[in-house]
């Protein structure tokens, strides 16, 4: 182990990059919840069932006072337990009830909808408190058309930018650092002002740390990774640049996009989910 | 003697107000070893939709299947300096407590304004015009430091920890 | 005249029933309406009358929860494993990127091992919902200051 770091660390020392980058993964995080395994989603199901099954009998009489309309209502949904005769036979076992409850198997509480007020208008009903919650879709409008250039595609991964050159190949942003003693910057201000001249002043971005998280050498140059989330704003390409496209892809689109090289050097600093 | 003990006790202990409520007592229940178990309270699955129109589901005791937040982190403007498209909500509106509001602030509002006003004016009497500006800084600046911004500014993304306590005691000295 | 003599005779002869309110035996509803109300709450919290039956699972059911358990555990073990040695190559690539730029220049060097204490995750950033909002991203930003 040892070993091999020297070695790696002795073959640096003999040719050192003149040229330095500063390449920036710009992510932007997942607005939705990761999507389930068929696994997961499984063991999920099996374990909020068992967990059903052995909770308690709910405790009716604490939430709905004893006469009161809603009281009357919660038990006019309910459906009431199988309860013991003599002389009958039960398949299912005899029953045992308390509280109203068989207590052999889970407890299926029904909840009366709250009455709705029906044949309003829409605007009313987008203003009114208690109207009935409506999700919205986790598959939007840019994952329908395929449109990489939106911030609003795949909500349930990680998006990183990618940017393609004027000689067709994709890559992170990168951008130049200048080494003289006068000019000399931060590497993830360098990254962040450059972000800004290419992208547009109106983007808000979040530098995770100062530090680079990798670097990518290629012969005389090195490109160090500053890592960075962006929190509002939009990426729009700045005419005059050597880049002619971008495009907000996950882990495995980027893998498409890069060559096989490339793409092992920064595979480990991108998120799985 | 025993009843004087007994009497001393009563008043030197806790109040024996009206909430006091006695309960027939019962014989407890003995639980052998290995039988115990978990306490898992009957639960509802509940959709809770947050300011935005986002969605999470979690689980509640509480017999409701749906929950609608009005006011929360994601509409308030102190947690989202970038957006400015935010209405200020209030979940409160039309409450006694806006009510009131309604009706008096405009009288708070000139009270709490006043001080302020009339503390730079005070130094202008002292101090040669030039001096203004600065003594309405200093002003400022001395009723923020125990202002409500400065609870407020902890919550900027930009904001230092605050170092262990020696810097604070010596700064306190060296203004007294 | 006999007959209905007779039947008056049997009316007379049936034993009566009496529907009169005896004394009470049970002091139900004794309790203080604030006593009942404490028994009421601390009835929620209690197991008595409310627990479930045990699950009583058979020999194969057994094995099949302990299969399900063990896939499970194995599933986490490949997940925990899997970000761990991603944990450790970007501390690797973080650490040889420093060492690279060190012999570079110095002064970089200097800047990118400053030290960040206090610094904080930005309050906008947020955790993930089960479904988006209705306006998923905010693209009208203006540069501020």
């Amino acid at each position: 182990m040892s070993f091999l770091h020297l070695f790696r660390r002795g073959m640096a020392t003999t040719a050192i990059p003149q040229t330095v980058k500063t390449g920036l993964l710009l992510s932007r995080i997942p607005i939705v919840t990761q999507e389930l395994t068929t696994l997961e989603k499984q063991y999920y199901e099996y374990q909020s069932e068992l967990e059903r099954r052995l909770m308690w009998t709910f405790p009716q009489y604490f939430y709905f006072k004893r006469g009161t309309l809603a009281e009357r209502r919660f038990l006019a949904a309910q459906k009431g337990p199988i309860s013991k005769q003599p002389g009958v036979w039960f398949p299912k076992g005899v029953p045992d009830i308390k509280h109203n409850r068989e207590r052999s198997q889970k407890q299926d509480v029904r909840l009366a909808k709250e009455s709705v007020s029906s044949s309003s208008s829409d605007a009313m009903d987008a203003e009114d408190v208690s109207r009935p919650i409506v999700v919205n879709s986790r598959i939007t409008e840019a994952d329908r058309t395929g449109d990489l250039n939106s911030l609003e595609r795949k909500l349930s991964r990680t998006l990183y930018l990618l940017v393609k050159h004027t000689k067709g190949d994709w890559m992170f942003p990168a951008f130049p650092v200048s080494l003289e003693q006068g000019s000399k910057k931060p590497l993830h201000i360098t990254a962040e002002e450059g972000l800004r001249a290419l992208g547009g002043q109106n983007i808000n971005t979040w530098t995770v740390s100062n530090t680079p998280a990798g670097v990518l050498q290629n012969g005389d140059t090195a490109e160090f990774l500053i890592k960075s989330h962006i929190v509002a704003g939009k990426f729009e390409l700045q005419k005059g640049s050597e880049y002619d496209g971008y495009a907000w892809l996950t882990k495995d689109e980027i893998k498409d996009h890069l060559d096989e090289a490339h793409y092992k050097e920064v595979d480990f600093l991108l998120s799985d989910v | 003697m025993l009843r004087s003990l007994v009497f001393k006790r009563y008043v030197s202990g806790g109040y024996h107000g009206t909430n006091q409520v006695t309960l027939p007592r019962r014989p407890l229940k003995k639980i052998r070893l290995g039988k115990a178990r978990p306490a898992i309270y009957h639960q509802f699955e509940v959709q809770v939709e947050l300011s935005d129109g986002s969605v999470i589901t979690r689980r509640s005791q509480v017999p409701k299947n749906e929950i609608r937040l009005i006011q929360d982190q994601r509409n308030n403007p102190l947690w989202n300096p970038s957006r400015d498209d935010l209405a200020v909500v209030d979940a409160n509106a039309g409450g006694r407590m806006d009510k009131f509001k309604q009706k008096y602030d405009s009288i708070f509002s000139l009270e709490v304004e006043s001080p302020v006003k009339k503390a730079p004016e005070d130094k202008k009497i002292d101090k040669h015009a030039i001096n203004d500006t600065k003594a309405a800084e200093a002003v400022e600046a001395e009723e923020d430091e125990f202002g409500m911004d400065d609870y407020l500014s902890l919550l900027n993304d930009d904001s230092r920890q605050v170092q262990s306590g020696g810097k604070m005691a010596t700064k306190k000295k060296d203004k007294k | 005249m006999f007959p209905q003599s007779l039947r008056a005779k049997k009316s007379i002869s049936q034993p009566m029933v009496n529907f009169v309110r005896g004394k009470r035996t049970k002091s139900k509803g004794s309790l203080s309406p604030v006593a009942q109300r404490v028994v009421t709450q601390l009835s929620v919290m209690s197991a008595s009358r409310k627990q479930p039956k045990l699950l009583k699972l058979s020999r194969e059911d057994l094995i099949k929860h302990q299969m399900i358990q063990k896939c499970w555990s194995m599933h986490q073990e490949q997940l925990r494993t899997k970000r761990n040695d991603q944990l450790r190559n970007q501390y690797k690539s973080a650490h040889n990127a420093m060492d690279l730029l060190k012999q570079i220049d110095s002064e970089l060097y200097a800047a990118a091992n400053e030290s960040e204490a206090g610094k904080r995750f930005p309050t906008e950033l947020r955790i993930p919902t089960n479904y988006p909002p209705k306006k998923i991203w905010y693209y009208e930003y203006k540069k501020k200051e």
